[in-house]
């Protein structure tokens, strides 16, 4: 059996927490593009170690307060 | 920056309000030379009376473009955001631009010519006047419209900007998509002249890659003139990076193909050595409309 796994965040629910920021503001803080912030949080683009790490300083939380795994369904293995 | 564009906005819409009574007058010069050239009419009378004002007119649609692209330049770092309409004008700006010598060249050749017969340089002519008249529209309601959101609008702080990324994909769409029709409408039609020199097959196609390649080349220039001062790896940003490769892979696949097609051909028909002059324009035009749309349709994606 083998789990499949999607990547989740909670980027808007700390943007609110953190003062109503914009995607432009926290694109701005860690350096990237709007449109990126904006695909993170709809899940369409997986952030590299090195943002993510970024995004979680800048929130001043722990890394996989932010991001964490999702399982999404169970594969049998063909053998 | 916000009273320099507006004060450029209020010229730019001054001259293209003079621009589009300039059209009127020169294309009614136009047309009267043209029945006084069927007509066999004093056509040489007519072509004193109106050089002058038709010279003058011609200096200020050369002003008025070169103030247009100035603000289209503007407007891009300005508002920070894509529109397509802005894109379109910066393209259909520059080529009009460039089509305001071709048309000193063509009016020079009627001049001359019209002693042979109904001379054909009148064609181009009127899609050039097409050009300028729609780009004069177009830049009057772009202008109009920026006007009153220019009032309401403050500059935006963007550490990071994509619009001028995005601006050149949609400019790298309208050039490939002008490139590749313009050598095949050329190359179509180029057999069906009368005896055709092959130099001029040559001096065609490289005008039509000059003038659809230039407003790519521009604002891709104007893109490295900001980069030139950043490290090549911050040039983008992860997305684009990732959106970049993606766009490259399908480019690369697909551009294999595009050459096996035009091998089989050559390969199956020898008589069709046109292929041969254009193969690579066509080539070069379809790899850039293909990574433009792949890589606008990546990063738009999400």
């Amino acid at each position: 059996m083998k789990n499949k796994h999607r990547l989740k965040n909670n980027l808007r629910k700390c943007r609110f927490e953190y003062n109503e920021i914009s995607q432009q503001q926290l694109a701005n803080e860690v350096g990237v593009t709007r449109l990126t912030i904006h695909s993170i949080e709809k899940g369409k683009f997986n952030p590299s170690v090195l943002l993510a790490l970024k995004i979680a300083s800048f929130f001043k939380k722990p890394v996989e307060e932010i991001f964490y795994l999702e399982d999404y369904g169970l594969k049998e293995k063909k053998k | 920056m916000k009273k320099l564009l507006n004060t450029t906005n209020k010229t730019t819409l001054f001259l293209c309000s003079l621009s589009i009574a300039g059209l009127i007058f020169t294309n009614t010069f136009f047309l009267m030379l043209k029945n006084r050239i069927i007509n066999m009419g004093n056509v040489e009378g007519l072509i004193d009376r109106f050089s002058i004002p038709v010279a003058l007119t011609y200096i200020l649609f050369g002003f008025f473009h070169l103030s247009a692209i100035l603000t289209l330049v503007l407007q891009l770092n300005f508002f920070k955001r894509d529109n397509v309409l802005r894109a379109f004008l910066f393209f259909i700006g520059i080529i009009s631009l460039l089509m305001l010598f071709g048309d000193t060249a063509l009016v020079n050749d009627i001049s001359k010519e019209y002693v042979f017969g109904f001379p054909n340089e009148f064609y181009i002519l009127y899609f050039s006047q097409a050009v300028h008249f729609l780009f004069s529209v177009l830049m009057m309601i772009l202008l109009i419209g920026t006007g009153k959101a220019l009032k309401r609008s403050e500059k935006k702080v963007i550490l990071k900007d994509d619009s001028v990324f995005i601006n050149a994909q949609y400019i790298g769409i309208l050039s490939g998509i002008s490139g590749l029709v313009l050598i095949t409408i050329f190359s179509a039609l180029y057999p069906t002249f009368y005896n055709p020199p092959v130099w001029a097959l040559k001096a065609g196609i490289s005008v039509i890659c000059f003038i659809a390649f230039v407003p790519y080349f521009l604002i891709i220039l104007y893109w490295l003139v900001f980069k030139i001062r950043e490290k090549p790896s911050e040039w983008y940003d992860e997305k684009q990076f990732k959106d970049l490769a993606k766009s490259s892979l399908v480019t690369l696949g697909t551009s294999v193909v595009f050459l096996l097609i035009l091998f089989v051909i050559q390969f199956s028909y020898k008589s069709v050595l046109i292929l041969s002059l254009i193969w690579f324009p066509l080539y070069f035009f379809f790899i850039l409309l293909l990574f433009s749309a792949m890589t606008l349709f990546f990063y738009k994606q999400g």
